[in-house]
């Protein structure tokens, strides 16, 4: 049995990692009242580091720094602009220089067609409807999502 | 979403979420590492107005470099490296003292006084203050050592992680641990000598 007792490096090692210490050192601690009583300084002070309370901060951190994060820079929104005036522009120009042959045509087809055009039309706008309808309520049910998750 | 299922969102879900625009996910990221930033701070700045702060840059900068996290290590690791670092800037921008040449003389006188004391080792580990004593103690510690020593003890960090987080050896953070204890142990010894002459 090792007769000089343990060293701090030694005492720490057999309570963090005792099972890379040698079994001499295992052997000693059994016998030694002093280097126990060392040990249990250690062991006493340990605990109470662990059990101690942990620091917390006295203010809301996330609300601060939530507030504070960069607002993402919304990009101009040029398709919303670009789109219904470029449109409008088409329509404008097809009326001016095709006014009169339109008119004509108009003219030139029976009722029964013009009735099913102008039918066909509506159910397609109907679909499209529908279908905003259902995007829509998805991007809706999507927010809503992410707000119950912040709570 | 529920709060179990929020709860259990990966890193790599929390960090997609937020690079797409979800600042909410951002707020998951806070309170899941704001006790190891505060454990870092409570114990590298004595300052109190200075770490509310610091902690607010923390994640302010956090957020600016999610996109370059990499996934090599966990979230809360590398908010944890920031937060060191940032408590380093402070530090040195302050001409504060981090960690001295180890004060191997006036801090460490080891083996002495710890036998001298042994006669009254008795009393001190079984004094109800000692709480309050090692709590005073552990707060007049080096920076460093007493944020090494309450990483591992109070948040159960490994050497390997400590070690990430300070971006010091491993070897390094090991030893700086146990030169924390033995400090603290002499200290606490040290100090309940004087108040009982």
């Amino acid at each position: 049995m090792t007769t000089a007792h343990l060293n701090d490096t030694e005492l720490q090692l057999y309570i963090t990692d005792p099972q890379i210490i040698s079994q001499q050192i295992t052997n000693h601690m059994q016998d030694c009242a002093i280097c126990q009583s060392r040990v249990a300084e250690y062991i006493l002070i340990l605990n109470n580091i662990k059990t101690a309370a942990k620091p917390v901060f006295d203010f809301d951190l996330s609300a601060l720094v939530m507030e504070q994060l960069p607002v993402p820079k919304r990009a101009f929104p040029w398709a919303a602009i670009i789109v219904p005036v470029f449109s409008i522009a088409i329509v404008a120009v097809s009326l001016i220089f095709f006014l009169s042959a339109a008119a004509m045509s108009f003219k030139a087809v029976s009722g029964l067609w013009l009735t099913v055009a102008i039918a066909g039309a509506v159910t397609i706008l109907i679909f499209q409807g529908i279908e905003m309808f259902r995007e829509h309520q998805k991007r809706v049910d999507a927010i809503l999502n992410r707000k119950i998750l912040q709570l | 979403m529920s709060n179990q299922s929020k709860n259990n969102l990966t890193d790599q879900q929390l960090v997609d979420s937020v690079l797409r625009g979800d600042r909410h996910a951002f707020g998951l990221i806070i309170k899941r590492s704001e006790g190891l930033v505060a454990q870092i701070i409570f114990k590298m700045i004595s300052n109190p107005g200075d770490r509310k702060d610091i902690a607010q840059d923390v994640f302010l900068k956090v957020f600016k470099n999610l996109s370059g996290f990499k996934f090599k290590s966990k979230l809360t690791t590398w908010i944890g490296q920031i937060t060191y670092n940032t408590c380093l800037h402070y530090i040195e921008k302050k001409k504060l003292v981090l960690l001295d040449n180890f004060g191997t003389d006036d801090e460490l006188q080891t083996d002495n006084i710890s036998e001298n004391l042994q006669n009254s080792s008795d009393e001190i580990l079984f004094n109800k203050e000692l709480a309050g004593i090692i709590n005073s103690e552990i707060e007049r510690l080096k920076p460093l050592y007493k944020m090494l020593i309450c990483l591992f003890h109070q948040d159960d960090l490994s050497y390997a992680e400590i070690a990430e987080i300070t971006s010091l050896p491993e070897g390094t953070v090991k030893s700086y641990v146990f030169r924390a204890r033995n400090i603290l142990k002499v200290n606490i010894q040290s100090r309940y000598k004087r108040n009982e002459l």
